[in-house]
């Protein structure tokens, strides 16, 4: 489990901040009230909203994210964890393209 | 006899290749403005290039514009078939206080209807494109059901709330059944009708090979019919209890007086006569009505060879030298043959006739033919008041469903 203070450090990413860009347009839910520790229910974003906004994120950094719902831990409960899982994802994707490249 | 209340039409909503409603006129505006001139909806297809079509025309809806009715998000989730739904909705609840009634005593009843052109983009996006991946809400937004449920949505309503499939006698099939649920005190108001957009390259290559398309245009019981043309919108009507309905002070367009349906049990596309004379029969029986009480039939009247000369001999049947007196006439050739909407949008055909004494025309009639020998308001509409009219629909699969309505007191 990545801690709040994590989090926080996350947001400081650039990317942190373009997906915060997304899932407000997706979610319609302003962006001032995407803070890390915000829960998916709190904010009452459907989950519907959160497949598309998924989907736009993958679109924007051209990357598939891979989505397990309700695994222990849950990642998707906060905004932290959803950013972090897809910055986990994009860091892994662009290690996999750097290997890819020198090989 | 069983008990059964009695049921008001007390809203009506369309769009269709009439008109969407302009904020001069309605969607229903339009098409009684079509049904006084005569004006029909049928052209080349514009929508998409039909190049690779052998028939190219249809009935498209004209200048419809999903942003002035929703939002970006809502729009992620409907096809152009629930945005139809939904708009004629609208239209049809405007004038209705829904502060009266309890949303668990109010359903929704539509056609069942597939979002045809998200499929067809997404299919095309996949084969075509390579696409490596898919907007991920093309399921909800293509299911037949999604119509009825986004309707249910938009008015809070919690009551029954389905789907009715049978080709093109969904819409007559809902309006049917809905009309019966508040006859059995089930519920009280019911949302029900039609709605199809199924104006597409894939959908329509599809009916290409059937062979039953016109190049020309629809001229149904004309001699020198050449087959259907199909046209896209929504047909929607609001069924109230009549006494609520009278109670709130309600206008009532026209009352509900029976339905009957049945299956021909023969043939997966090819008409009975005799299936289709017993459906009309089974609604009159429904409605308590001896043959000469009918002034007017809003038909089937697809504008193929075989379904307007059954369609001529089960009136025949049914009405025998009644028939005569009948007036007969296919609104399909004003607004094309819009498939799964086609009951909705005949059955608000048929309300506004019996409300405004008005009876449609039937459009592209040029040549009389012996097999059609009935009484179809060629080209030209005309006043007559009318007490009570049938809408029929006789389906793919020989599914027939027949409305009774009457002209309200």
């Amino acid at each position: 489990m990545i801690s709040l203070s994590q989090h926080a450090s996350l947001f400081d990413d650039q990317r942190a901040n373009e997906i915060l860009d997304i899932i407000a347009k997706e979610t319609g839910v302003e962006r001032g009230l995407l803070t890390p520790e915000a829960t998916l229910d709190e904010l009452g974003i459907p989950s519907l909203d959160l497949t598309q906004a998924v989907f736009e994120i993958e679109s924007h950094f051209d990357v598939e994210i891979p989505v397990v719902a309700d695994r222990e831990g849950a990642e998707f409960t906060t905004i932290g964890g959803l950013v972090a899982h897809v910055l986990t994802t994009l860091d892994r994707a662009a290690t996999r393209r750097a290997s890819g490249e020198a090989a | 006899m069983r008990f059964k209340r009695r049921v008001a039409i007390t809203g009506l909503g369309a769009i269709s290749a009439l008109g969407t409603g302009n904020g001069i006129t309605t969607g229903t505006g339009a098409v009684l403005d079509a049904m006084r001139t005569g004006r029909g909806g049928i052209g080349p297809i514009t929508h998409f290039d039909a190049s690779r079509l052998s028939v190219k025309i249809a009935a498209e809806v004209p200048g419809f514009s999903p942003e002035a009715h929703f939002d970006r998000r809502q729009l992620l989730m409907m096809d152009r078939v629930s945005q139809f739904a939904v708009v004629a909705a609208r239209e049809a609840m405007a004038g209705i206080d829904r502060a009266a009634y309890q949303p668990s005593r109010c359903g929704v009843l539509m056609g069942a209807s597939l979002g045809q052109t998200t499929i067809d983009a997404s299919y095309h996006a996949l084969y075509a494109e390579n696409a490596a991946r898919l907007p991920p809400l093309i399921i909800p937004r293509t299911m037949p059901n999604a119509p009825a449920s986004l309707i249910a949505m938009e008015f809070g309503f919690t009551g029954a709330c389905f789907a009715t499939a049978s080709a093109c006698a969904s819409s007559t099939h809902a309006i049917g059944l809905a009309g019966q649920m508040v006859q059995s005190g089930m519920l009280d108001l019911v949302i029900c009708g039609g709605s199809d957009a199924s104006l597409c390259l894939g959908y329509l290559k599809a009916w290409d090979g059937l062979r039953v398309l016109s190049q020309d245009t629809c001229r149904p019981f004309s001699r020198d019919r050449s087959g259907l043309v199909i046209g896209e919108g929504a047909g929607v009507l609001v069924l109230e209890a009549w006494d609520q309905a009278r109670a709130r002070g309600a206008s009532v367009q026209a009352e509900f007086l029976g339905f009957g349906m049945n299956a021909d049990a023969g043939d997966l596309t090819a008409p009975s006569a005799q299936g289709a004379a017993a459906a009309i029969q089974a609604a009159l029986d429904d409605a308590g009505l001896a043959p000469p009480a009918v002034d007017y039939v809003n038909a089937h009247g697809t504008g193929t060879r075989l379904n307007d000369r059954t369609e001529t001999q089960a009136l025949h049947h049914v009405f025998g030298r009644h028939a005569v007196r009948l007036a007969v006439s296919s609104s399909k050739s004003m607004h094309g043959h819009c498939l799964n909407a086609a009951g909705g949008i005949e059955a608000v055909v048929t309300a506004l006739a019996l409300r405004d004494g008005l009876v449609p025309p039937t459009l592209g009639h040029r040549e009389a033919d012996p097999e059609c020998d009935l009484d179809y308001v060629p080209n030209v509409g005309r006043r007559a008041p009318i007490g009570v009219a049938l809408s029929n629909s006789f389906a793919f699969g020989g599914l027939n469903a027949v409305l009774v309505f009457g002209h309200a007191p």
